[in-house]
């Protein structure tokens, strides 16, 4: 029960990956493209949260939190690319369901 | 002396939890959004209790406050009706279902059984800069909680060094990424309805009384 109690690196390491597979399987089910793209936010932050983790409990540096100020600002720009793409796909197919993008289906 | 960071750290992760649950069931694209708002803000949280203020703070400002407005309009933007909803294929939920529990399941395995490596540094608790936790903090004498102020500070200041230093060509490589994102989604987004001729007769009258 102590284990529980006193918070520490595994605390972190197992709420990233709950939060990772969440993502994950938001990431397969969701046919609406937005809802994949949220689905990526979820990825991205469990894994900036690990990065975090292991700056705080295993390098003791700011290496991590530099890294992970990088992958807020990519995962921001990610969503700015991936939204003008939808609006593209809006544009051409009159929905954002992924599965009506099939065109170069073989 | 642990019980505040023990309190909030399964106060945010409850949050995280419900936040990420949300987003995987939620039928509605919107509820979805602000499901993810309630993960993101727990994140941010997190980050706090894990002494990265500036990385949390970071993280409400952009991700919680650009990001989700982002995703919003997105939402607005490509929803004739903002209810519509696409439901999956049964077979895709429990395909989906069945290969997230198992890498969770492998994850947290690996995770627990190993023996991560630490340093002196991240072992000599409360000495560090910027690696006090709020409950820490909190339990802090007062004379200490003065000085604390600026070394946490100074942890900020230590972030902007290395982004100057040991991080400057990734830091160059992101503002170049930045901006060709900026014409990418501006050239991407624009609306793809070709010229049409009313628009050159509508200017004709207006150039000719001008």
């Amino acid at each position: 029960m102590s284990e529980l109690m006193r918070i520490g690196l595994n605390h972190y390491l197992v709420l990233g990956a709950v939060l990772f597979s969440a993502g994950l399987c938001t990431m397969m089910i969701k046919r609406n493209a937005i809802g994949i793209l949220v689905g990526v936010e979820l990825v991205l932050n469990s894994a900036c949260i690990n990065l975090l983790a292991f700056s705080r409990y295993c390098t003791g540096l700011l290496d991590g939190q530099v890294v992970a100020i990088f992958v807020i600002v990519l995962a921001a720009a990610e969503a700015a690319v991936a939204l003008a793409i939808f609006l593209s796909f809006y544009h051409r197919f009159a929905t954002v369901d992924v599965d009506r993008g099939d065109k170069l289906r073989g | 002396m642990g019980n505040v960071e023990t309190v909030l750290f399964y106060g945010f992760a409850a949050t995280a939890l419900a936040g990420a649950a949300g987003v995987l069931l939620s039928r509605n694209i919107v509820r979805t959004a602000v499901w993810l708002l309630a993960t993101l803000a727990a994140a941010g949280g997190f980050y706090f209790l894990l002494g990265a203020s500036f990385v949390g703070a970071v993280q409400l400002i952009i991700y919680a406050g650009g990001t989700l407005v982002l995703i919003i309009f997105g939402v607005m933007l490509t929803a004739r009706d903002p209810r519509v909803s696409f439901e999956p294929r049964r077979i895709e939920i429990a395909a989906g279902a069945l290969v997230c529990l198992v890498l969770a399941g492998a994850l947290v395995w690996v995770f627990l059984g190993t023996r991560w490596y630490q340093s002196p540094i991240a072992q000599r608790d409360g000495q560090g800069i910027a690696r006090l936790t709020s409950a820490q903090i909190e339990a802090l004498a007062p004379g200490v909680k003065d000085r604390l102020t600026d070394l946490d500070a100074e942890g900020t200041a230590n972030i902007g060094r290395q982004l100057l230093s040991t991080y400057l060509v990734p830091f160059e490589v992101v503002s170049l990424l930045l901006l060709a994102v900026l014409i990418g989604a501006a050239y991407l987004a624009r609306p793809r309805v070709p010229a049409s001729p009313k628009i050159g007769s509508g200017a004709g009258p207006k150039e000719g009384r001008a």
